[in-house]
């Protein structure tokens, strides 16, 4: 197993649980994330008007060169600590454990899941098939290179794929809701090998867990 | 050959471009042009005893149509002599300098905060006068009344007609630190052409993307995701009311009015992958245009409203297709071939050339396909250039770009020959729109 690359892995979901554990939610936010949502389609005016809401300050900070590590907001790293407040055999803290991997990592322009990342694929498959109750948001992105709609395109496909590898596993279509992000809210700034390598991602949100 | 170099250019530009304290833009010309029409526009008259004058007229022309990059207008400093009536223009003096047309022109107060905005435009070499007009403004639209002089100017030198009086929507990202977390504040802006009076028109904390014209330029769609969600939105430019038309399962994307105003093409990924579909806005019907496995996106409307251009990786990497919407079996013909990353289009007002994303060497760059003789020409010399957009004449294609990695916005002529930065203090700018005609 490639170290940096588990670091990377456990520090973009730390940060990820950590970014959104400190953010508020406004009112329309909730609203706006209701289930319901999901299925409701076509014209609606009205709904959802939030300008200016739904902020949660998702992005890390700017890392400045390929090999530097991330920072909470106490300024300690933010690789693999148990998350405050956590059970201690929680699965989803324990570093052991596949479902503490939330991150789907992607080569460039492809949207198929890398051989390595099936076992991680598969176990939160099983987990939110005996968890029927369970929903998930994949949450689909991309490298900065390539047109914006494009790299929209790119990450729902990226999204797709993790789905329909979930669907396989029992995963009902209501427990998952796939939303591609595509270059616009990137995992770590910079122009670089390593931030691009990080940016191309799918990632696995459980709706009130994160 | 000297006088045209692009580095002189550079200086001589910046001698003659004043930029007022209210400017939110910086206007940067990074590549300069040989064989524009040498003009002079002197400095408007203004009657000493009412003060000092609201609006150097001049300037706001002359920055107008060096922009064009048909145009070079002579700088201030080098002029021979400043006449604001025609009874004093001496047309040997510009002729020396060989300057072929020179606008004189007075900027008279009238009553009740009113203005007249008079010019005269000369063939030096006739010594005949080409235009004369007045234009009335007031202190709110005398910026307007210069860009229109400056349309009225550029038509009657270049036979095409000016974009100068128009606007340019795009969307810009600031990131903030609060609490020890970086936020990020999406606005979706409208400024005048030349990049004055920015607003912001829609404010979010998740991004904004994809900002598109009516026909009529009194409404922009564009894609919000707000409540972490995306949507395709209208909104009205002025007073500001919003609609969501779009808010399907999967993607709402790259939204595209179709040249009538009556329809809108876009990005759907409700029945499985991104495919193109077409809105009948007032009766609210939805046409599939593709089916495909792949990503079919970005889609434009030719002139004619019969067919759409757009974004496919049907063949393994995304490549410009066409499809026509007469018939009902919508058969989409690969349109590029240069290399193997080309996207995001953008359709010339006449139809007859595309401007795209053009990927190569891990780069991004913006070139242009003429659709007559198939000249495929790369205009740009970026790392990043993205989101081409044409000027409602033709003229210029607007585009993104990075600057030591910051988004700005920058222009290139239609023919290469003339590039310049837009610089926006304080904002990461990107996705820039330009509106069509608004007069």
């Amino acid at each position: 197993m490639n170290r940096i690359k588990l670091i990377g892995v456990l520090v973009v979901g730390a940060l990820l649980l950590a970014g959104c554990a400190a953010s508020t939610k406004k009112p329309a936010d909730e609203a706006a994330g209701d289930p319901s949502a999901m299925s409701g389609a076509g014209t609606d005016p009205g709904a959802a008007d939030g300008a200016g809401v739904g902020a949660d300050g998702r992005m890390p900070g700017d890392p400045g060169a390929p090999d530097v590590i991330p920072l909470g907001p106490d300024g300690s790293p933010l690789h693999a600590e148990p998350l405050p407040g956590g059970m201690g055999d929680d699965p989803f803290n324990d570093p052991a454990n596949p479902l503490s991997r939330r991150v789907i990592y992607f080569a460039f322009d492809s949207y198929s899941v890398p051989a390595e990342s099936v076992p991680v694929v598969e176990a939160h498959g099983q987990y939110l098939a005996a968890n029927p109750h369970l929903r998930a948001r994949l949450e689909g992105h991309t490298d900065e290179r390539g047109t914006r709609e494009y790299n929209i395109g790119l990450g729902d496909r990226r999204a797709q794929a993790v789905r329909r590898m979930l669907q396989l596993h029992g995963v009902g279509p209501a427990q998952m809701e796939v939303v591609s992000f595509g270059e616009e809210l990137p995992a770590v700034l910079g122009s670089h090998e390593e931030a691009w390598r990080l940016n191309r991602r799918v990632e696995i949100v459980y709706e009130g867990r994160n | 050959m000297d006088r045209y170099t692009p580095l002189k250019y550079l200086l001589l530009w910046l001698l003659c471009l004043a930029v007022p304290a209210q400017a939110a833009l910086e206007i940067r010309i990074t590549q300069g042009v040989e064989g524009a029409l040498p003009v002079a526009i002197v400095p408007f008259g203004w009657p000493a005893q009412v003060g000092t004058s609201p609006l150097d007229v001049a300037a706001v022309v002359s920055a107008d149509l060096h922009r064009s990059g048909l145009i070079s207008p002579l700088p201030v400093a080098r002029m021979p002599e400043r006449p604001t009536r025609a009874a004093e223009l001496d047309v040997r003096k510009w002729r020396q300098q060989r300057v072929d047309y020179v606008a004189i022109g007075q900027l008279i107060p009238a009553s009740g905060g009113r203005y007249n905005v008079q010019f005269q435009l000369f063939d030096t070499i006739s010594g005949e006068q080409l235009m004369g007009y007045s234009i009335p403004a007031e202190a709110r639209t005398l910026r307007q009344a210069a860009h229109h002089v400056s349309d009225l100017i550029f038509e009657r030198l270049t036979g095409k007609r000016g974009a100068f009086n128009t606007r340019v929507a795009f969307v810009s990202a600031q990131r903030s630190q609060q609490g020890g977390s970086v936020r990020s504040q999406y606005m979706l802006q409208v400024a005048d052409a030349d990049g004055y009076n920015p607003r912001t028109i829609f404010r979010s904390g998740q991004p904004i993307m994809s900002p598109m014209w009516s026909p009529d330029g009194r409404r922009l769609a564009y894609v919000s995701f707000e409540g972490r969600r995306p949507a395709i939105w209208v909104q009205n430019i002025d007073g500001g009311e919003r609609q969501r038309i779009a808010a399907f399962p999967g993607i709402n994307g790259a939204p595209a009015w179709s040249p009538d105003g009556s329809k809108i093409a876009m990005t759907l990924s409700k029945d499985g992958a991104p495919n193109i579909y077409v809105y009948d806005l007032p009766s609210q019907r939805l046409i599939q245009i593709t089916n495909t496995n792949a990503i079919d996106t970005e889609a434009r409307w030719m002139p004619d409203g019969r067919s759409l251009v757009f974004t496919s990786d049907r063949a393994g990497s995304p490549q410009i297709y066409q499809v026509g919407l007469d018939g009902q079996d919508y058969r989409a013909r690969r349109l590029t071939f240069e290399g193997n990353y080309n996207a995001a289009v953008s359709v010339s007002p006449d139809g007859k050339t595309l401007a795209m994303v053009h990927g190569g060497g891990g780069r991004y760059r913006i070139a242009t396909l003429n659709l007559h003789n198939g000249n495929f020409r790369v205009l740009t010399e970026g790392r990043l250039d993205e989101s081409p957009s044409f000027a409602p004449n033709g003229s210029m294609i607007l585009y993104a770009t990075d600057d030591r990695g910051r988004g700005v916005l920058a222009a290139v002529s239609e023919d290469g020959r003339v590039r310049q930065e837009l610089i926006l203090q304080d904002a990461e700018v990107r996705e820039p729109a330009w509106s069509p005609f608004l007069n």
